[in-house]
């Protein structure tokens, strides 16, 4: 049975009824007892609080109505805190968030056909139903791209990675592939939930992505690496994770120590309006106009350090930025000017 | 022996070690009988504190060292509440015990 403490204070007049009568004080237990709990210890303190009761009973919502009922009738303001039997604590904290993947085989030729078919599924679709109209300048950059590159855009939403693929041309598309943190769309086994069972094989197959271990150090790259060896492209979003704020979130070294160790370039995309479709926090989708800004690609110089190639990207992609949150959306294009 | 109950919240330095070493929780409870008191109850909580511990001290002043050299690690904040045993608490209102008139 799950274990509770009620910490709580009494009031004036809750003092007084326990001065006059010292018995009113078992009361809280007394209640407690009426909804079924089972009460372990039961102290009077000095302090913060005035009263703890440790109790055990069915349910959160049972052990809310006792807190509240006591509340009531003994004058008391009380805190009440689930408690975990701390064995099963330490054993939880112990335990590893178990994810799958990467999938190798998600670049050969049988896995790229399949993506095709899924295309729609899982990425234009979403895109023709939520961006009204759905624009895309600078497609250009990509054509003076012989090899692999890496692709980086802000990251305000869950959208933001459909619309970039969407963004790209068919022959990058073809082999582009996404990091995607592996602790949310990567669980072993969908994390228990038999309905995720497949996402980690799915993601890779349809949504061709790859998982990314937060917080892993730079043997989360040996994948990556391994990707653009094989003449893949790939799609960060060097911020880590969604911003919600107006300002651009600081970004995160990986992009530049892939970019310099295989000598590829970074193409910086900026994308507008997507988190309004859907902001952080939300499943509701808003429809309205986005659009995705390839801006030209940043080649980096021999020597140059990873703190400096990361500066370049950050102001690539954050003068755009500043310029949308000055003069609108229309501003996001590489080409854009005040005049315009 | 006197009760006493331990509120304590972990800071960022503290979530970061019980995630790297999660058996810390239990090395804390020798410790602290190493200094002359007993963990009789320790609970993880949800709400504002993250651990609840009952523990019994002979006095207020191993109290106030345990408190100090946990404290001290930087990896909890601790509220400290001396608790009266129920039946003694009503006895001393009553007249009848050690505190009454």
């Amino acid at each position: 049975m799950p274990a509770y403490v009620l910490l709580s204070r009494l009031s004036t007049e809750g003092m007084k009824a326990v001065v006059e009568k010292p018995e009113r004080i078992r009361h809280i237990r007394e209640v407690l007892e009426e909804y079924e709990a089972n009460v372990l210890a039961d102290y009077q303190l000095l302090g913060k609080y005035d009263h703890c009761t440790v109790f055990e009973v069915s349910d959160n919502f049972r052990a809310q109505k006792a807190a509240l009922q006591q509340e009531l009738t003994s004058s008391t303001e009380s805190l009440l805190l689930p408690g975990i039997d701390i064995d099963l604590f330490e054993r939880m904290v112990k335990q590893e968030i178990r994810t799958d993947g990467p999938h190798e085989w998600q670049i050969s030729w049988w896995a790229k056909t399949i993506r095709i078919l899924f295309r729609w599924r899982h990425f234009s679709r979403h895109i023709w139903q939520a961006c009204k109209p759905f624009t895309v300048t600078g497609k250009e950059h990509f054509s003076g791209l012989k090899g692999p590159c890496i692709v980086v855009g802000n990251h305000t939403s869950h959208f933001d990675s459909l619309a970039l693929f969407q963004a790209l041309p068919q022959r990058i598309k073809w082999n582009t592939y996404f990091g995607a943190a592996a602790d949310r769309w990567f669980l072993k086994n969908g994390g228990g939930r038999k309905e995720l069972e497949l996402q980690p094989w799915y993601n890779s197959l349809a949504g061709a992505s790859f998982p990314i271990k937060r917080g892993g150090g730079s043997k989360t790259l040996d994948y990556s690496k391994w990707l653009l060896d094989q003449g893949a492209n790939l799609v960060i979003f060097p911020e880590g994770t969604r911003s919600t704020s107006r300002k651009m979130s600081r970004f995160k070294h990986g992009v530049s120590l892939l970019a310099l160790d295989r000598k590829v370039p970074v193409v910086p995309v900026y994308l507008t309006g997507l988190a309004k479709l859907r902001p952080k926090g939300t499943r509701e989708i808003f429809p309205g106009p986005a659009s995705a800004n390839i801006q030209p690609p940043i080649y980096f110089d021999e020597g140059t350090s990873v703190e400096d190639a990361t500066r370049q990207i950050f102001d690539a992609l954050n003068t755009v930025h500043q310029r949308v949150l000055d003069h609108g959306d229309e501003a996001g294009r590489w080409d854009w000017t005040p005049d315009q | 022996m006197a009760t006493y109950i331990m509120l304590s919240t972990l800071t960022d330095d503290g979530r970061k070690t019980l995630k790297s070493r999660p058996e810390r929780l239990k090395e804390v409870n020798k410790e602290v009988e190493s200094m002359g008191a007993r963990v009789t109850a320790q609970f993880a909580v949800m709400g504002g504190y993250d651990f609840v511990n009952i523990i019994e001290a002979p006095t207020n002043e191993v109290m106030a060292r345990i408190t100090v050299e946990l404290g001290s690690r930087g990896s909890i904040q601790i509220t400290t509440l001396p608790a009266i045993e129920i039946d003694d608490f009503v006895a001393m209102l009553t007249g009848d015990g050690p505190g009454g008139d």
